[in-house]
C-alpha cells in the first residue's frame, strides 16, 4: 500500500472513531487538533487500525506514536 | 521520625533510574545530592520559599529530598505549566523559582553536611480555588513524618527488591507515595516519561518488570482496556495503589478478573490532609461496593473521620496548617469542634455496617478530571478573562474513564472567534487538565426560575446532542 492509500483508509477510521464525517486528516494531525482525541480514543484508534489493516502492533512500536504520520510509517513498515 | 535523618540514611541506598531507564549510580546520587544541598544551604535562608521548576527526572527527586532535608519550604511546579500559572503562584507565595540550570550538580562542594534551618512547613501545593486564584496548601513537616511512619509500617510486603514506576507529576501530592516508599523501603524507582501515552506506560511497566505502582484510576482504566491489556506481560506487578480520584466500578471488576493475584489498594485523601488519609485493601467481597461506589475503607494511623450532615470531616496530625496568605479560606475549611480541628472535606459520605466509608457525592462544584481537582467556577472566571467571552457556564459530564469531561458553554461578542483560538488562549493561562474538552458557543443560555443559568438543561443539551 502507498502512503496515500493508507491515509485514505485512515481517514475513514478517524471519521468513524470521532463520529465526524467531515473530518480531514493529514500526516501532521495529532491529538491537539482533534478535541476528542484523548488517551481513550487513542486506544480505540489503534484497535480500529489494527483491525482494518489486519496487523498487531507491538508495545515497543506503539509507544513512539505521536501523530498520523507516525501511524502511517509504522503501518507501511509492518506491512512490508 | 525525623525526615532529615531518614533522608540522610537513605541517600547512600538510593536506586534511581532516570527517564531513559538508565541507572543513576549511588555515587552520582550522593555527589549530586550533597552538592545541591550545600548550594541550597549557602544561597537561601529559613524564611525563603522555593518553587521547583525542573524537568520531571531523577534530579527533581534529589532536589525535593534536599529541600526536605535542609528544611527549605518548596512548591512543586511543572515545566508543562503555562507562564501565567507560574507567575500567579510566584506572586501569591513570593517564592524564588529554582531551575536546573541554576545549579551545579557534578562540580562543587559535595561535603556531607547535617546543617539544617528547619522551617515548620515542608511544602506548599497549589490546588484549584473558587475565584480563579489557586490556593496554597501548607503542609507541616510533622504531617508528612506521620505519613512516612505509617507507610513504613503498613506496607510490610514491599521490600528493597521491589521496583516502582513513578508516573505522577510532582505537582500532584500522590507522587509522594513513591517518595515515601523510596525512603522507607529503599526500592528501585524508575522515572516514567509516558506522557499520557498508555502504550508507553505499559512498555515501561513490562520492560522494567515493575512490581509496585501508585497512580490515579484513570491510568489503570486504560491499562485494563481489552485492546491494551493483552499487549503486555504484567506478571511482575504485585502492589497497585490507586487514589486521587473516584475508583470506577468497572475497574474494580477488571482487577478482580485479571489481576486477582496483586495486592490492590484504594486510597483516599485531600491534599489538605497530606497525600492520603484512608485506605482499603481489596478482597473483592460484596461489602466493598455500595450503589456502584467502591469503598475508600477506613482512616489509617492517626487520621480520624467524623460525619456531620453526611459531610466527611477529617482530623489528626496530617492536617494542613492552612492556606497560604488566605485566612478567610482557611477559616472556612478548618473548623474547631470541642477543641479538635477538622478539615471539612466537602465530600458526602456513607458508612456501612463494617465501618467502611464510601464517597457518594460533593457538597460544592469541585470535581475531578483525571485525578486533578477542578473547580467549575474557577474555570468560568478564567474564561471570563478573555475579552471576547461575555458569559460562560462550565459543566462536568461524568464518564467512566477520566471521571469527568469539562464542557464550557459560552456567549461570545466576537463572531470571528474560533474554538481553536479559545483553547490556545486558555493554554497560555491554565494547565491542560483545566481546559474544557468541549467548548460550545451559544446565542443564549437556558435560565431557571430564579433567572440563573440552568446547568441541568445544559447537561441535557450536551448529552442529547452527543
Amino acid at each position: 500500500m502507498t502512503k496515500e492509500e493508507v491515509l485514505v483508509k485512515m481517514q475513514e477510521i478517524f471519521r468513524e472513531t470521532f463520529n465526524d464525517t467531515s473530518l480531514v486528516i493529514t500526516e501532521d494531525t495529532n491529538a491537539e487538533d482533534i478535541d476528542e482525541w484523548d488517551s481513550f480514543n487513542h486506544i480505540n484508534l489503534v484497535a480500529s487500525i489494527e483491525k482494518a489493516f489486519d496487523i498487531k502492533f507491538a508495545l515497543g512500536e506503539l509507544q513512539t506514536l505521536e501523530n498520523v504520520g507516525d501511524m502511517i510509517t509504522l503501518m507501511i513498515t509492518s506491512k512490508l | 521520625m525525623n525526615i532529615s535523618r531518614i533522608i540522610a540514611q537513605s541517600i547512600p541506598l538510593l536506586k534511581l533510574y532516570d527517564k531513559q531507564g538508565i541507572f543513576v549510580t549511588p555515587e552520582i546520587c550522593m555527589r549530586e545530592y550533597y552538592t545541591l544541598r550545600n548550594q541550597l544551604l549557602q544561597q537561601y535562608s529559613k524564611e525563603d520559599i522555593v518553587g521547583l521548576r525542573f524537568d520531571k527526572d531523577y534530579r527533581y527527586i534529589l532536589t525535593l529530598l534536599a529541600c526536605m532535608s535542609v528544611g527549605l519550604t518548596y512548591i512543586p511546579l511543572s515545566m508543562e505549566w503555562p507562564k501565567e500559572r507560574i507567575d500567579q503562584i510566584q506572586s501569591l507565595s513570593g517564592c524564588i523559582i529554582l531551575e536546573e540550570e541554576m545549579f551545579s550538580f557534578s562540580e562543587g562542594d559535595a561535603t556531607v553536611s547535617t546543617e539544617v534551618f528547619h522551617n515548620d512547613i515542608l511544602y506548599i501545593i497549589f490546588t484549584s480555588g473558587s475565584t480563579g486564584a489557586p490556593k496554597g496548601v501548607k503542609i507541616p513537616r510533622v504531617a508528612y513524618e506521620d505519613f512516612l511512619v505509617w507507610t513504613d509500617g503498613y506496607f510490610t510486603k514491599i521490600t528493597s527488591e521491589d521496583r516502582m514506576l513513578l508516573t505522577t507529576d510532582f505537582t500532584f501530592d500522590i507522587s509522594l507515595v513513591d517518595l515515601s516508599l523510596l525512603l522507607t523501603k529503599h526500592l528501585s524507582l524508575y522515572v516514567s516519561h509516558f506522557n499520557n501515552n498508555v502504550f508507553k506506560m505499559l512498555y515501561e511497566l513490562e520492560n522494567y518488570k515493575i512490581t509496585t505502582h501508585s497512580t490515579v484510576p484513570y491510568n489503570y482504566s486504560m491499562v485494563m482496556h481489552d485492546d491494551v491489556y493483552d499487549k503486555a506481560d504484567l506478571s511482575a506487578l504485585k502492589h497497585i495503589m490507586i487514589g486521587g480520584a473516584r475508583f470506577p466500578n468497572n475497574l474494580y471488576a477488571r482487577f478482580q478478573t485479571h489481576l486477582s493475584g496483586c495486592d490492590i489498594y484504594n486510597f483516599y485523601g485531600p491534599t489538605e490532609a497530606t497525600i492520603y488519609c484512608a485506605i482499603h485493601h481489596f478482597s473483592y467481597h460484596e461489602t466493598e461496593v455500595h450503589e456502584n461506589n467502591i469503598t475508600i475503607g477506613k482512616p489509617f494511623y492517626h487520621n480520624q473521620f467524623t460525619m456531620i450532615d453526611d459531610e466527611l470531616y477529617l482530623s489528626g496530625p496530617q492536617l494542613m496548617q492552612g492556606y497560604l496568605h488566605n485566612k478567610e479560606k482557611t477559616k472556612e475549611a478548618l473548623v474547631t469542634i470541642d477543641g479538635t480541628v477538622y478539615y471539612k472535606s466537602g465530600d458526602v459520605v456513607f458508612q456501612n455496617e463494617l465501618g467502611n466509608y464510601f464517597i457518594v457525592g460533593r457538597k460544592d462544584d469541585t470535581i475531578k478530571v483525571t485525578g486533578y481537582r477542578v473547580n467549575l467556577s474557577d474555570i468560568d472566571s478564567y474564561l471570563l478573562q478573555l475579552a471576547y467571552i461575555s458569559n460562560v457556564a462550565t459543566i462536568a459530564i461524568p464518564n467512566e474513564s477520566s471521571e469527568n469531561d469539562l464542557v464550557a458553554y459560552m456567549i461570545v461578542n466576537d463572531k470571528e472567534v474560533t474554538v481553536k483560538q479559545i483553547k490556545a488562549d486558555l493554554k497560555e493561562m491554565i494547565p491542560g487538565y483545566q481546559i474544557p474538552k468541549f467548548i460550545k458557543i451559544v446565542e443564549h443560555f437556558p435560565l431557571n426560575n430564579s433567572g440563573k443559568i440552568c446547568k441541568l438543561t445544559l447537561k441535557e443539551m450536551f448529552i442529547t446532542k452527543k
